[in-house]
């Protein structure tokens, strides 16, 4: 009943304010125009609840709730935030995001962002990083940028996009475990070759993001990241049109790791441990690519990542070890088969907030995370400081519908399959598949 | 890809070839008590600092999480590391170089001399020593004769109860001698295999958290599993049930059909037998000890819902001479109600304490050759060892052991075997005498 009523009261803004959702600046520019006002002080619930404070600044309300139903095969999973504890029943209904934040500008110099995930409030599961995008943005020139604050490390495509905007409820395991997330830090970044829609990204971080932590303890120390990103085909008029706007993009991180069992792990989404953390000390360096095609009602995705770290020094007898390599790429195809999506991912003709049903994609993708060692001495094993390690490796499939109602809900049914290569890893044993079902009431604004 | 095929081939080569020296020997060369054995652990140095660190805070995490506690101001805590595991036999070295170890004890935990659990099978869940997945290496820390266990173990071994094996060793960490250490046999699925003759059952490990005595604790598995009945397989599905249908008969069976209800949950056969093994050895720590329940694996059968009580840690026996053959029959409802009403149970309960007094024997007995044997085996890796403690009376404290504790403690030992016969045909032969 609570469950209901929590929906009931998230869905009843959406009916009755007709606004736009948006956290990313695409989406804001995306938003219905609001009438200029003479006024100083101007409240608008036009697209978002916002306060203009004359030409000075700007204050956007923001939020994002991840309303979640779901199953588990086999029914056990190991709980987020729980140490050692022997596999529990999952419960079936569970909040994912519940995210509430404030995004604006001040002069035309500084654009800001906080965000916080009240999923503790709302007696959801432990969250070990509450707070989110908090930073501020100063826009020294047109090719120069500077950010600084807490906000995503800029590494792959779906680990930098806003989770409101994900393809499906499940993010690719790959990205889960390969990509940074969140950190602490400071980035240099602008747009630059406007015709390319070319992005640079550059920064230094204190960690090396809130996905490498292990209970919320930071894994590696200072991360450098860079990462440039666009359509450099655009320029190529000899190309096809459409192939002209494939999005490209490249980056790299590189971060001195802490010493200790701090190597990256492998786990199934319902938190079941297939591949475990191995003694490293050096360097953690990634290497990422990624792609995107969007034509008419056609999407295709795809990314690569290569992740190394360093073992020196962490043999039993104190001998160096052979790197340990993380690899992972996934490929995602989606078509529009109902309503059409404007480029910003929202309907055309939406529901309840038009005259039309939304809009309805379907969607596939498989993703492959693989790990492994560089070939050393003696044979492979399974051992924290094994020479050269046994690879292990998940191959999952992920599909199923997504319907877009309106800017501000959006409905997901999708479904999950991992396979294991290697099950005699402790995850379930003689277990080498585990299926997840979600279905998402998605809220945002 | 190809990589992923050829590495778990590679991986079952790697483990035959580090076993094939092994193949000549059986667990019966390793748990042969006539000749002391010798093992040789290596450890990452930094691995076994961190081992010490992490020491008591693992016990309390494991318990804290089992009982299904948030560990949230937490940060991880390491609880198992990798090591090369020696044994050396008949002058050859057989090795396992990725094997695991974790503390292990509870209130015998230790980090002057820590007791270890070894893990062969941890990162190879096919791997095994000589067809085992785990061995004890018990410090023996509240025994200041270190021979408690490994006697009391072959006692009831010898009187057909299915109990650990047990050798004793000398036991090197990075080639230095690190003390004089019990191999102890692991109760786990192939324990039972070859003892019980299955492996398809369920396996609880009884985790002492409170003074209990089969009192009914309700309908709520919670209340019974993971805590205190932590599975030991099926860990994904620890059908608990059974055991709480065990515990509502033990307190509402009639008393009428008393024996013949509880017995479809209890193999009580088997159960007198090993109250009467540990009553004869004065168990101080056992199924109905000073701490109510304690010590014990439970495995019921599959398919069926009967289980049997596997005896566990008998560092606190040996307590004393004139130990009461029905001591603490009063403080457990299993008991209390069979002596109350159940006199068939009660003539199998004396039937196996009789038993028991025969084959321990008086003056120059089975029990005091045993003794002997084991104190003469093990007495000058004792003495070599600097970091004995014990615990005599139970205080909660370890103590330093001298070589003259360990002699008057041996000596003691000796005393018990002449004169406990008598003292427990004594008291069956003067009737029923409840303390």
């Amino acid at each position: 009943m609570r469950t209901f009523l929590l929906i009931g009261l998230l869905l009843l803004p959406g009916r009755l304010l007709a606004q736009n959702p948006s956290d990313e600046t695409s989406l804001i520019e995306d938003d219905e125009p609001v009438a200029s006002s003479a006024e100083t002080l101007q409240l608008s619930f036009k697209n978002r609840p916002s306060l203009r404070i004359g030409e000075f600044a700007n204050i956007d309300f923001k939020t994002k709730w991840h309303l979640d139903f779901r199953g588990f095969d086999p029914p056990k999973w190991d709980a987020p935030a729980k140490v050692t504890a022997l596999p529990s029943t999952p419960p079936t209904f569970y909040v994912t995001r519940a995210r509430l934040g404030l995004k604006g500008k001040v002069t035309k110099y500084f654009d800001y962002e906080i965000e916080r995930d009240m999923r503790q409030t709302v007696g959801s599961d432990h969250e070990w990083h509450p707070w989110k995008d908090n930073y501020v943005d100063f826009n020294a020139h047109r090719w120069l940028q500077v950010r600084a604050g807490k906000f995503k490390v800029p590494f792959g495509m779906e680990a930098n996009l806003s989770e409101d905007r994900l393809d499906f409820a499940f993010k690719s395991r790959m990205s889960d475990v390969l990509a940074p997330a969140r950190e602490r830090g400071v980035m240099l970044h602008a747009q630059f070759l406007r015709s390319s829609r070319m992005q640079y990204q550059v920064g230094v971080f204190r960690y090396d993001g809130e996905a490498s932590d292990i209970h919320g303890v930071p894994t590696a120390g200072r991360t450098y990241a860079a990462r440039l990103s666009g359509e450099p085909l655009r320029s190529m008029r000899r190309l096809p049109r459409n192939i002209r706007h494939i999005y490209l993009g490249v980056a790299v991180t590189r971060g001195r790791m802490f010493d200790g069992l701090n190597g990256t792990n492998g786990s199934t989404f319902s938190g079941f441990t297939y591949f475990d953390h191995f003694y490293v000390r050096g360097n953690r360096q990634r290497f990422g690519t990624e792609l995107s095609w969007v034509e008419g009602p056609v999407t295709v995705k795809g990314k690569y990542i290569h992740m190394s770290e360093e073992r020196i020094g962490q043999g039993i007898r104190g001998e160096n070890l052979p790197d340990i390599l993380s690899r992972g790429w996934y490929v995602l195809g989606g078509w529009n088969v109902l309503g059409k999506l404007k480029s910003s991912g929202r309907p055309k003709n939406p529901l309840l907030t038009g005259r039309g049903f939304g809009s309805i994609e379907v969607s596939g993708r498989l993703d492959v995370l693989t790990f492994y060692s560089a070939p050393g001495p003696g044979l492979p094993s399974r051992s924290p400081r094994a020479p050269t390690i046994l690879p292990n490796s998940e191959r999952t499939w992920t599909f199923g519908p997504t319907w877009y109602l309106n800017r501000f809900v959006k409905i997901q049914a999708h479904a999950q399959r991992e396979r294991l290569t290697d099950i005699e890893r402790k995850a379930v044993i003689g277990r080498d598949v585990f299926w997840t079902g979600i279905i998402r009431l998605q809220l945002a604004m | 890809m190809r990589n992923l095929t050829i590495a778990p081939v590679l991986a079952s080569l790697a483990v035959l070839t580090f076993c094939s020296q092994a193949f000549a020997q059986t667990q019966d060369d390793l748990f042969n008590g006539d000749i002391l054995h010798e093992i040789r652990l290596y450890i990452a140095p930094e691995d076994y600092v961190t081992f010490k660190e992490t020491n008591f805070t693992c016990q309390t995490q494991e318990l804290e999480a089992l009982a299904g506690a948030v560990i949230s101001p937490l940060p991880r805590v390491i609880c198992h590391f990798p090591v090369e595991f020696h044994w050396k036999f008949n002058g050859i070295d057989i090795t396992l170089p990725q094997a695991a170890i974790e503390s292990h004890g509870k209130g015998s935990r230790s980090n002057f001399k820590p007791s270890f659990k070894i893990d062969f099978s941890r990162y190879e869940s096919r791997n095994n020593f000589l067809g085992l997945r785990y061995l004890i290496l018990r410090a023996d820390t509240q025994d200041p004769s270190l021979m408690h266990e490994r006697v009391a173990m072959t006692f009831f071994r010898k009187l057909g109860i299915p109990a650990p094996r047990e050798v004793h060793t000398r036991l090197y960490i990075n080639d230095q001698y690190a003390g004089l250490y019990t191999i102890v046999e692991a109760v786990d699925p192939i324990f039972t295999q070859q003892n019980l003759g299955e492996s398809s059952g369920y396996l609880y490990a009884y985790e002492w958290i409170m003074p209990w005595s089969f009192a009914d604790l309700g309908p709520d598995p919670s209340k019974y599993s993971p805590l205190p009945f932590k599975p030991e397989n099926n860990l994904i599905y620890p059908v608990v049930e059974p055991i709480i249908e065990m515990v509502r008969t033990i307190n509402q069976a009639p008393d009428a059909q008393f024996s013949s209800v509880v017995s479809q949950y209890i193999d009580l056969k088997a159960f007198f037998k090993e109250i009467a093994a540990e009553n004869f050895v004065a168990e101080q720590d056992g199924i109905i000890g000073g701490y109510l329940l304690n010590n014990f694996f439970l495995y019921r059968f599959g398919g069926t819902l009967r289980s049997i009580f596997l005896p566990w840690d008998k560092s606190n026996s040996f307590w004393q001479i004139d130990w009461p053959i029905f001591h603490n029959f009063s403080s457990n409802l299993l008991t209390w109600r069979s002596l109350a009403v159940a006199p068939d149970l009660i003539a199998l309960y004396r039937g196996a304490l009789q038993q028991a007094v025969d084959v321990a024997g008086g003056p120059g007995g089975w029990l005091e050759q045993e003794i002997t044997r084991e104190y003469q085996q093990i007495r000058q890796a004792a003495y070599d060892d600097p970091f004995k403690l014990g615990d005599k009376f139970a205080s909660g404290i370890l103590r330093p052991v001298s070589n003259d504790d360990f002699d008057a403690e041996a000596a003691y030992l000796i005393q018990f075997a002449r004169q406990r016969s008598a003292f427990v045909r004594a008291q069956l032969n003067s009737g029923l005498i409840l303390q």
